[in-house]
């Protein structure tokens, strides 16, 4: 996933209005003249908004429901996140990429719905009862927040975009891609925090250092770690496809 | 199965796509003889390959359009400065009930100025009254002082003949009586010491000195903190940095640091000529150790190199008759005022530890600086800390370097800078910058 692959907005340095649903990446450069153009006020503010949350909600939503596993609190995650972005972009200085900002923001966010979640689980005993276990595990029993009646979903939704065509993947390797996911929603926060940016954002170790706010020279070792972790997981499954 | 930590991050590089066909193949006879790792590596390689294969989730709604409503649009889409004051109200177009709006596009940059010209302009207030019947008188008085000292040292003379042949300054571009902008940046430049005032007791390349100029005093602070411009094309950088020096403020400066290599070179000059034995010279190093590190490097002897330098260029100034004055890693003045250049001393300072540019700015507009060079300019910035001479002397400093130091010394570097507008509101800062060429191609490939 190329971070700067996609098409830049319609020439000139002013946003496009009435830019379609889910809006494809943008270039750095194309990021930034946003950002100043928000800035200045006046009416290209409000396209320039609209441009930037456009292309980064599918990223942001891809993220918190990688992390929380539950399409309704991803969605509130989502919206919490953009809403944030939107109010400290004025402070924004620079001195990271756009993107890697705003999924610092995005993965903030997500780890400290999770603490909650987990205290939160930790003190209810109606929750133990229901066999839910550590909040980490897919709430069915929380309603919807305003996604369209999307309750109980937890764990892999359905309504799933292909990341890319894969005409000729075997059964093997679809189940082993299932069994992975599942077995992702049982690791901890921080080992599926790298995974997610890993292998999912394409984000490289400086970037992961800066989202997760660790020592660049332990990037490496913690994906050695969550990697190992994750194996664990998909064997202790009872997966043992040598793939 | 036993792995030890370098067999854990070897196997992880694999993993990772950075070891190449050849490593790849070492590693994997190596751990032949431990089936079970080879076969957690084999397995770990396969996950990754297939997780990155996972299908991205659709969007449930549309979220831009379910957080429009509690986004600020009338102010984005209306506002000006005194509107985003005042605030909304009916006739602007807000829909009822729409929650206060809670960003106001600009406002981070009107505080910040706000904020920079009330400290300035408190001061000022104060003295405006004295000042404004004296200042004609002063002004006038102060010209005249620093004429008649240059022209005691010399000191004209030397900048004269260092610009060109002849000892014409015009035929260089630089109007030393004015101390105006030069217009060809290619020149020898440095403040001469005459008309710096030292602090009492300072004896730091890098202490503050204090110029005086027609406004009154200037304080100049030597940063703590270097700026790292990282690009590809580094002949542009200088072009890009002085266009935002420009844009930031009047009283900002850039300037074109006087190569440490060549200053080295030159004292060697000096000492030739001078023949062995140098006596009454005061502690400096051999030319072996000069030469071959900065270790040496003190205040004391920064001075020492310094003067040697002048020395030799007047000499060699003065040689050369209807030649060109030498071009090359000449330093020079590239925009702004000339009293807001460092001196020789500093700018050898500088250079020493890899900045070839040096940017002065009031302190208070120094965020505001940097922001305008990564927005504006598109230019990828880091700030650090000083570095040390002996990491700039190390060869093949790799691009990850900058950010890896900044990560590590980014709270230190917000400090200093916090620290600095706090303390020093009223001064000009020098800010070393090092450019570092960036390669188009990832030398390594970190992501696949």
């Amino acid at each position: 996933m190329a971070e700067s692959g996609a098409a830049e907005g319609g020439g000139g340095d002013g946003p496009r209005r009435g830019a379609k649903v889910d809006s494809p990446r943008l270039t750095a450069l194309r990021e930034l003249q946003l950002v100043e153009s928000y800035r200045k006020g006046g009416p290209g503010a409000y396209a320039a908004i609209e441009e930037l949350i456009r292309s980064y909600q599918r990223r942001v939503y891809s993220i918190c429901y990688r992390m929380v596993k539950h399409e309704a609190d991803a969605a509130d995650l989502t919206q919490d996140v953009l809403l944030k972005v939107v109010e400290n972009l004025p402070t924004y200085n620079g001195q990271s990429k756009l993107s890697t900002w705003v999924i610092r923001v995005t993965m903030n966010h997500c780890l400290t719905h999770l603490r909650k979640e987990k205290i939160r689980d930790h003190k209810s005993l109606d929750r133990a009862g229901m066999g839910h276990g550590s909040g980490e595990n897919a709430g069915a029993g929380r309603g919807g927040s305003g996604v369209g009646g999307a309750a109980g979903g937890g764990g892999v939704a359905g309504g799933l975009r292909s990341k890319e065509p894969l005409p000729a993947e075997s059964v093997e390797q679809a189940q082993l891609r299932e069994a992975l996911l599942s077995a992702l929603e049982g690791l901890d926060a921080p080992s599926r925090a790298i995974l997610v940016l890993r292998d999912m954002q394409d984000l490289d170790y400086e970037q992961l250092a800066e989202v997760l706010e660790i020592p660049l020279g332990t990037v490496k070792s913690r994906l050695f770690r969550a990697r190992a972790a994750l194996r664990a997981a998909v064997e202790g499954k009872g997966f043992s496809a040598e793939g | 199965m036993m792995l030890d930590r370098a067999d854990e991050l070897e196997i992880a590089s694999l993993i990772e796509g950075e070891l190449d066909e050849a490593a790849a193949g070492a590693l994997r006879k190596r751990l032949s003889r431990n089936p079970a790792a080879l076969a957690l590596m084999e397995r770990m390689q396969v996950d990754r390959a297939v997780l990155r294969t996972a299908a991205e989730p659709a969007l449930p709604v549309d979220f831009f359009e379910r957080i429009e409503p509690m986004l600020a649009r009338p102010m984005l889409m209306e506002a000006t400065a005194a509107e985003a004051r005042l605030g909304v109200g009916a006739g602007n177009g807000v829909a009822a009930g729409v929650a206060e709006p809670i960003v106001r596009p600009g406002e981070w940059r009107r505080q910040v100025r706000r904020r920079s010209r009330r400290v300035v302009w408190s001061r000022l207030a104060v003295a405006a009254v004295v000042l404004m019947a004296l200042m004609a008188g002063v002004w006038a008085a102060v010209n005249g002082v620093i004429g008649a000292l240059q022209s005691a040292d010399g000191v004209d003379e030397r900048m004269a003949r260092n610009d060109g042949a002849d000892g014409s300054s015009a035929a260089t571009g630089l109007d030393v009586e004015r101390g105006g902008v030069a217009e060809n940046g290619v020149i020898h430049h440095y403040r001469p010491e005459a008309v710096v005032m030292r602090d009492a007791g300072a004896e730091d390349a890098g202490s503050d000195v204090r110029v005086a100029d027609a406004d009154g005093e200037l304080k100049l602070v030597p940063a703590k903190f270097v700026l790292v411009v990282q690009a590809t094309d580094a002949a542009g950088v200088e072009e890009a940095v002085g266009r935002s020096v420009s844009a930031i403020s009047e009283r900002g400066a850039l300037v074109r640091n006087f190569s440490f290599d060549e200053a080295r070179k030159l004292e060697q000059e000096w000492r030739m000529a001078r023949g062995p034995g140098i006596s009454g010279e005061g502690p400096l190093v051999s030319s072996t150790e000069m030469i071959e590190s900065t270790s040496w490097i003190t205040p004391e002897r920064m001075k020492i190199l310094a003067r040697r330098v002048r020395e030799r260029l007047d000499v060699l100034n003065a040689g050369r008759g209807g030649e060109e004055a030498e071009k090359g890693p000449m330093s020079g003045q590239i925009s702004g005022a000339k009293e807001l250049a460092p001196t020789l001393e500093q700018q050898l300072d500088f250079s020493s530890r890899g900045a070839t540019l040096t940017v002065s700015v009031p302190v208070a507009d120094v965020v505001a600086f940097v922001e305008r060079l990564n927005v504006d300019e598109g230019q990828a910035t880091v700030l650090r800390m000083m570095p040390k001479r002996t990491e700039h002397d190390e060869a093949g400093a790799e691009e990850a370097r900058a950010l890896d130091l900044w990560l590590s010394e980014g709270p230190e570097v917000r400090r200093a800078v916090e620290k600095m507008v706090a303390e020093q509101s009223g001064a000009v800062v020098l800010i070393p910058v090092i450019v570092e060429g960036k390669s188009t191609s990832q030398k390594v490939d970190k992501s696949k």
